[in-house]
């Protein structure tokens, strides 16, 4: 299997390790990416802020290129880019307005979108596509003990609830369980992380990671999985600031692609564990009586 | 069937005398066309013995003015122009009548709907009054005189749901000396109402006021109660409908079980294990069982997915061994039953919207969160709790909280309003509060209290010290941010009074579930041929003027399965019901427009084409002549034969060719 | 945050114009879109925050020295120029241009990140810049009418 890819930027800077891992796993899994060739920023929340017009033209030149390039599906693993363009491609196809300012500025550069590309998430090929049966197979060595809190955040699932539900979505949670660890069930799942705020309004940004990590905690997670560069930032980078604030939370965020390698028995260097500024350990073997 | 009158040989006819009327309605055809001028063209018509414009022709001396020209005159024909004939054709029809006239000798030309309401420029709208007016009274000369066709009405009324309205509705009718056919879906009567506890505004006791009704509706001499019973088939029509009712079997002898359910505590079931419909899932119940102590009729029933004999056809058998009456049948098989009625009342009252669907509100998922159908069990002295109220691990709630709308005024899921859950809601917390002794925070976007006494009963609320926070609660969690909060559900939502963000801890969560379309309402719809709107309520023909009747002659409506409603306006409307379709019944026959259609037996060529065409199977083939009759009875006049017969041996009486075609040469030969 | 999102909405369509534009509530959004799911009107909230957003950007009037639409209008500008962000450099933008001292105060997590290899330092760029330029050239920039119809303010 091969999939057109669109990395992002991102996960070419402080996503360095969603992209380590997810390649590797994938390719653990016999798939392949291939990337999509010049892409551009996809403009993210920010640019929709200045200029929803000029943000929908720059994030269409990507859809046109997939499409020019022969795809009908886009894999964007980055929770921005996955809504910007997913809403893109709702907006041109329910606004006739918003198709023909695109249409017209592609025509700037010779290109040309007819709306055939599926964008799509990792989480939604990794059920859908490849299945939990293969995955399973793949497990060497079973998350056992581990309890994990899985992450959605908001973009994946909402405006637009493609593949799972906007409320309580259960992929993550299924694909978790596959790898052997304990799904920890909280209330969280898909909370706001503050996104930008974080570095912009720390007062207001960072209370709302911190609200996550602590719930996670009260929930005894050892682990909060991720599907998102911006929230991995948050939660990873800002940690020290976080416990600064508020007092020690030990819980580390990685991505969920990270506990997919570690599962498959891949190395940890391999799925850029070493870039976590909060460092992920196996907490120590739980101590059982024996029966 | 067929009235003579209708297909005398047209009698040779004189030139007709033609009076014309043309009304101003007040201002609102006089405004925009020019009445005077009207009459004034209408009288050098030919045939046309006198025209007069009026102030309201439709008022006393307007129609005396018609009955007086009729005889001073000897007019033979009258055309009045005016509103539509939707309104106003029967009285002029009447007036023609009383002035000796047959009612069949008007036309009616609609200036006010199709012109003046519709039209700015004067001339243009006069010209065009002026072009239907002409075209009228051409037609009209080609008018015949008919009668009116009568169709004899059955005495005998179906009612469909044994809940309060169609309990109501089936004892009036009883009363006034009709045999009553009750249908109940479920093995029991009552509906929704035998589920609640007290009832606002009043607070009395439902069961107190409706088991004597219950066993009213069982006792009565002129009702035949079928329970566990659903209809499949409806044909005909007004007076004369034939109704399927598929009666599943209960695998118990009615007529020999007297309810002392010896058989329950003999089954081989120890305790219940399925979840109990009539308390809301919140008790369990054996394979065989009550619905509920005042069941009516007082009969068990076994449900046939749950006891080990029908599923398996290994058991003991305990249940037949312990009933002395032997009125236990396993081999029950279902009954088809048909029967003839004049009317039918629908009365198959709503379903509750499934919070599931709002997995913010953490129904199914946080166990302390209820409905509030399941409050009013726990709050019945003879529900699953005895009256107590508590939490799903038996704790006594100290703080319970009650969220409004929870699938109403909510574009995602039912836009409209419940009508009734503000009020219960606030009946529950009063009820709450006294069972528990439980602090009550009502969360609301606006309290709807529109009703006698009910605002009275907010006030009290309000006294008594029930909380109410207004906001549209954002969701219910778990998720702890104090010490205060832990073990609690909270509540996140905004005050939009205090005008910020709260969190309320709390120990039970009632969400106030709205009211919705029965799930097989469309289905319903179909059998009986009535409309529904888009959500699935059943459509009355008027929102004001006709709030019971359906399109469908001879087929009301009642309670609930029209719109939510509360208590009084279903016992209200099924009155209502009950006294239009007795009012139907005690004249015996009605009347019917005399469109029908016939056929020229001289022209039939027993082609055949017409008879699939029928949409009601009016049409059928003597087969001795080789020629198609129409049963007038039958016949709704829709004209699809007429259009069809190749030898246009088909006409309809009222839309006659000559009558049809003088109207079009009429518009179209500009004066 | 000055007014709530449901205050937003009362104050645009009583017409409040300045109060809205220049509020910080449209700047707090982050963009999870919750309000838009959930709310029972179906209003696209996070939608018409963008709009009026953008609105506040077009007449100058949002707060000035509040990072949000700073960082807003750097990252825009930063894609423009060079089709891709690269992040170590906005945020440095961000702050030099808002808070020197939340740069100071934030230097041991840009190193730690440089260490780890996330704060990238080379600059990115997409090969074909003059292909994008001349399609954003093609768009009126600020296109007075908001291409989101419920998205109106007047
Ligand atoms: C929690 C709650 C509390 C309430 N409290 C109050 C209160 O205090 N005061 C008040 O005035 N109102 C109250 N109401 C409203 C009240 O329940 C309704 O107004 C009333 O029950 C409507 O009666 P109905 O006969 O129209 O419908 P229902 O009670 O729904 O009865 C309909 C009957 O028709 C049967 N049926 C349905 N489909 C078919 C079919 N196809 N064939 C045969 N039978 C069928 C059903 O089984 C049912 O027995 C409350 C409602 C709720 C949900
Ligand atoms: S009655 Fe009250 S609670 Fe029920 S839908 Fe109407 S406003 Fe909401």
């Amino acid at each position: 299997m091969k999939y057109p890819y669109f990395p992002g930027c991102s996960l070419r800077g402080l996503g360095r390790a969603y992209e380590e891992s997810l390649l590797a796993v994938l390719h653990h899994l016999g798939v392949e990416l291939q990337e999509l060739e010049d892409w551009n920023c996809c403009g993210a929340t920010a640019y929709m802020s200045v200029d929803e017009t000029q943000a929908a033209v720059l994030a269409s030149r990507n859809l046109a290129r997939a499409e020019r390039a022969g795809f009908s599906e886009l894999l964007a693993p980055c929770s921005a880019c996955y809504l910007v363009l997913n809403k893109l491609q709702h907006s041109i196809e329910q606004f006739p307005d918003i198709q023909q300012t695109v249409q017209r500025a592609l025509a700037q550069a010779n290109l040309n979108y007819r709306g055939s590309v599926r964008v799509r998430h990792p989480l939604d090929i990794l059920l859908h596509e490849i299945g939990l049966d293969a995955i399973r197979e793949r497990v060497v060595q079973p998350l056992r003990g581990l309890k994990v809190a899985p992450y959605y955040g908001c973009q994946i699932v909402r405006p637009y609830a493609t593949f799972d539900d906007a409320h309580q979505p259960t992929t993550m949670d299924q694909l978790l369980a596959t790898l052997g660890a304990e799904v920890v069930v909280w209330p969280l799942k898909t909370k706001c992380c503050g996104g930008t705020l974080t570095g912009t309004v720390p007062e207001a940004g960072l209370r709302l990671s911190y609200i996550l990590l602590k719930e996670a905690q009260r929930r005894g997670a050892h682990v909060l999985a991720t599907v998102c560069p911006l929230c991995h930032f948050n939660l990873d980078a800002y940690h020290a600031e976080i416990e600064h604030r508020w007092g020690p939370i030990p819980i580390p965020t990685v991505y969920f692609s990270q506990l997919m390698g570690l599962a498959f028995g891949l190395a940890p260097r391999q799925l850029g564990l070493h870039r976590n500024l909060v460092p992920f350990r196996f907490p120590s073997e739980p101590t059982v009586a024996c029966p | 069937m067929t009235p003579p009158q209708n297909h005398a040989p047209k009698a040779h006819r004189a030139e007709p005398r033609i009076g014309f009327y043309v009304c101003h309605c007040g201002s609102n055809i006089a405004d925009t066309v020019d009445c005077a001028e009207i009459a004034r063209y209408a009288a050098s018509l030919p045939g046309v013995i006198l025209a007069r414009d009026y102030k309201y022709m439709c008022s006393d001396p307007g129609q005396e003015l018609i009955q007086q020209d009729i005889r001073e005159y000897q007019l033979d024909r009258i055309v009045v122009a005016s509103c539509s004939p939707l309104l106003h054709e029967h009285t002029f029809r009447a007036a023609l009548a009383r002035a000796g006239l047959n009612p069949f000798y008007l036309q009616m030309v609609n200036i006010r709907e199709h012109v003046s309401w519709v039209h700015k420029n004067r001339e243009a709208a006069t010209a065009k009054a002026r072009d239907l007016a002409r075209a009228a009274i051409q037609r009209v000369r080609h008018h015949q005189a008919l009668q009116p066709i009568r169709v004899p009405i059955r005495a005998e009324a179906l009612v469909l749901g044994g809940g309060i309205a169609g309990i109501h509705a089936a004892l009036l009718l009883a009363e006034a000396g009709k045999r009553v056919i009750l249908v109940e879906r479920q093995p029991s009567i009552g509906g929704h109402m035998a589920q609640l506890d007290k009832t606002f505004p009043t607070l009395d006791c439902a069961a107190c006021i409706l088991t004597p009704k219950m066993s009213a509706v069982r006792a009565h001499p002129n009702i035949t109660l079928w329970t566990y019973s659903e209809v499949i088939k409806v044909e005909g029509y007004v007076g004369n409908f034939t109704v399927t009712v598929r009666r599943k079997p209960r695998y118990i002898n009615e007529a020999l079980c007297v309810g002392c359910k010896q058989c329950v505590d003999a089954c081989v079931f120890k305790d219940g294990k399925f979840p109990d419909e009539f308390n809301a899932g919140l008790s369990h119940r054996k394979p065989i069982y009550l619905p509920f102590p005042q069941a009516t009729p007082q009969v068990v029933v076994i449900d046939p997915d749950r006891c080990l004999n029908l599923k398996t056809g290994k058991c003991k058998k305990t249940c037949v061994e312990a009933c002395d009456r032997n009125a236990i049948v396993f081999d029950q098989q279902p009954e088809v039953h048909e029967v003839k009625v004049g009317t039918i009342i629908v009365a198959t009252g709503y379903d509750l919207f499934d919070p599931t669907r709002l997995p913010q509100y953490g129904y199914g998922r946080y166990p302390n969160v209820f409905t509030t159908l399941e409050a009013e069990r726990l709050v019945n002295s003879s529900g699953p709790t005895a009256g107590k109220v508590r939490l799903r691990d038996g704790r006594v709630p100290r703080s319970v909280g009650i969220i409004l709308c929870v699938g109403s005024r909510d574009h995602r899921t039912h836009p409209w309003c419940s009508r009734t859950c503000c009020m219960h809601s606030m009946k529950l917390a009063l009820l709450i509060r006294e069972h528990a002794g439980a602090e009550v925070t009502i969360f609301h976007m606006d309290i709807r209290s529109a009703g006698k006494g009910y605002e009275e009963f907010y006030d009290r609320c309000l006294r008594e010290g029930i909380q109410f926070i207004r906001g549209r609660v954002a969701e219910v969690t778990d998720w702890a941010m104090t010490a205060k909060e832990e073990g609690h559900l909270v509540v996140r939502v905004e005050d939009t009074l205090a005008g910020f963000v709260r969190r309320i801890p709390l120990d039970m969560i009632v969400l106030a579930v709205g009211m919705e379309p029965q799930r097989d309402a469309r289905e319903l719809r179909r059998i009986l041929n009535i409309s529904c709107s888009n959500e699935g309520w059943f459509l009355e023909r008027h929102p004001k003027l006709g709030p019971v009747i359906t399109f469908t002659d001879g087929i009301f409506l009642a309670g609930c399965c029209q719109g939510p409603k509360d208590i009084p306006d279903t016992v209200a409307q099924a009155g209502a019901a009950a006294a239009e379709a007795l009012a139907l019944m005690d004249r015996g026959y009605i009347e019917q427009e005399p469109n029908t259609a016939y056929i020229d037996p001289d022209h039939c060529c027993g082609c055949k084409s017409c008879l699939p065409l029928c949409p009601y199977s009016a049409i059928q083939l003597d087969e001795t002549q080789g020629r198609a009759f129409i049963n007038e009875a039958l016949c709704k006049g829709c004209g699809a034969c007429v259009a069809a017969c190749p030898s246009g041996s088909i006409q309809q009486h009222l839309f006659e060719d000559e009558q049809v075609f003088a109207e079009i040469d009429g518009v179209l030969s500009y004066a | 945050m000055d007014y709530t999102p449901r205050q937003i909405m009362a104050l645009v369509r009583a017409d409040f114009k300045n109060e809205v534009l220049q509020s910080r509530t449209i700047w707090l959004c982050a963009s999870c879109y919750a309000c838009t799911v959930d709310c029972p009107r179906e209003i696209r909230i996070t939608d018409i925050l963008y709009a009026l957003k953008q609105r506040a950007i077009q007449e100058g009037v949002y707060p000035r020295h509040f990072p949000i639409p700073v960082l807003a209008r750097e990252f825009a500008a930063m894609a423009r120029r060079h089709g891709r962000i690269t992040e170590a450099y906005l945020v440095l933008k961000l702050f030099t241009r808002t808070n020197w001292r939340a740069l100071l105060r934030s230097w041991r997590i840009g190193l730690a990140l440089i260490r780890t290899g996330r704060f990238r330092l080379r600059p990115e760029r997409i090969q074909r810049l003059d292909e994008l330029k001349a399609m954003l050239a093609a768009t009126a920039s600020h296109s007075s009418q908001s291409s989101f119809p419920p998205a109106k303010v007047t």
